[in-house]
């Protein structure tokens, strides 16, 4: 009887044991769709061009970005800072160490931002942490900082301001400010003498008088 | 006879923490939803590929319905502006419902292809990651940006991922272009010519009374 009871009881503490265990050992990353999918669709892992230039003017060194696009690719441009990590090599152990962690929020990039979410979806079922992804990628960047558009006279004073921001960011990305001259040439054109305008006497035409 | 009872009463709370354990246990595990059957690796591997995207030109608009059906995933109200004929709508945040996912599969079985689209490509990728982490093969997506202007339903092709300038290049030029210093005009005034009037000097008259 003592050991009938003794066996049921290590059954029970078995079994429960096991059930309790069961949801970590279902799958080895533990996001399950539904929480993966309201990830996405939020609109919180993305950056704008914008937002990141003001911070890497500002030195902000809890940003580090990540160029994904091909080893040619980086070498030809790639925006100040940034680290290459070739989308086809994003999951070797070499770069894992680098995007696992939660010291630095990681900026991920790639020309536009197809690649870029791709990343990111991969590392966020890793369960990475602090990445983000840069809106409309390096095409993005380039028309809102390299190469910004000059706001129509009618628009607003905060369209102005922010294309001044813009402009002076595209210096410091590495584009020449050569919109306006060094040095203006200043011309000094005689101003032509007025002719000296003598008036005539008009000569009063007398009528003679008398006479039939 | 007491030591029993304690003993009794002892084992009996033990297993009442069991039960109440291994009840916590089954309620944690959600057994409605879905679970992923790929591996990020197996995904990454799967992209790699570019198998994914299909460009509109390559589609065969009789192979519709027989070949391949049209997965809209923009909302009802985009939708019943204009879609492709026989699409069927599944608005994006709803996909994991079960009568979506079990159409999903339903398609599958059935040996078609599910052709997927939104307003672009990069509004579809995440949901054909999420469908085919969940091991739904036959996925792909419309290379194309879906818009609606005047009146009429556009498809137009992209090509992602590809720069319209090279960015290297634009920076070069813009240091090569010379801008030619602004010419200022300043008239050269005549000097005004400066008549001198001489001031006479006021006889006091002499003599008087």
């Amino acid at each position: 009887m003592k050991n009938k009871n003794l066996f049921l009881f290590l059954l029970l503490l078995i079994v429960s044991a096991i059930v309790f265990i069961m949801p970590l050992l279902i799958k080895g990353d533990s996001l399950t769709p539904k929480s993966q999918l309201a990830a996405i669709i939020s609109s919180e892992r993305f950056i704008n061009a914008d937002e990141l230039a003001d911070k890497l003017i500002n030195k902000d060194p809890s940003i580090v970005l990540v160029d994904l696009r091909t080893n040619a690719e980086f070498e030809q441009y790639h925006i100040p800072t940034a680290i290459n990590i070739p989308f086809d090599s994003l999951l070797d152990d070499e770069n894992k160490a680098f995007l696992n962690q939660d010291k630095v929020s990681i900026v991920l990039y790639s020309n536009d931002y197809l690649i870029a979410d791709q990343a990111w979806f991969l590392c966020n079922s890793l369960k990475y942490k602090n990445l983000i992804v840069l809106k409309d990628g390096l095409k993005g960047f380039y028309n809102t900082i390299l190469n910004p558009v000059l706001p129509e006279e009618k628009m607003d004073q905060v369209d102005f301001e922010r294309y001044n921001f813009r402009k002076a960011a595209g210096i410091y990305f590495g584009v020449p400010y050569n919109t306006a001259p060094e040095k203006a040439v200043i011309k000094t054109v005689e101003k032509p003498t007025l002719k000296k305008v003598v008036p005539v006497k008009k000569v009063k035409v007398e009528v003679e008088e008398g006479g039939c | 006879m007491k030591e029993i009872n304690i003993s009794k009463l002892i084992t009996s709370i033990l297993v009442l923490a069991i039960v109440i354990v291994g009840v916590f246990g089954l309620l944690k595990i959600d057994f409605s939803s879905e679970n992923y059957k790929k591996l990020p690796a197996d995904i990454h591997s799967q992209l790699l590929k570019k198998e994914y995207l299909v460009n509109v030109e390559e589609l065969n608009i009789n192979d519709s319905i027989t070949a391949y059906i049209f997965v809209d995933l923009r909302s009802k109200f985009d939708f019943e502006k204009e879609h492709f004929n026989n699409a069927i709508n599944i608005f994006a945040p709803t996909i994991l419902e079960k009568e979506h996912l079990s159409l999903f599969k339903k398609i599958e079985k059935d040996g078609k292809t599910i052709i997927l689209y939104s307003t672009s490509p990069q509004k579809t990728i995440s949901t054909w990651y999420v469908l085919t982490k969940l091991g739904i093969e036959n996925l792909k997506i419309l290379n194309a940006n879906i818009t609606f202007e005047n009146n009429s339903f556009m498809v137009t092709t992209v090509e992602n991922e590809a720069l319209p300038i090279s960015i290297a290049d634009f920076i070069k030029k813009s240091s090569e272009v010379k801008v030619e210093p602004k010419e200022i005009i300043i008239p050269k005034l005549n000097p005004k010519k400066v008549i001198t009037v001489k001031k006479e000097k006021i006889e006091i008259e002499e003599g008087g009374c």
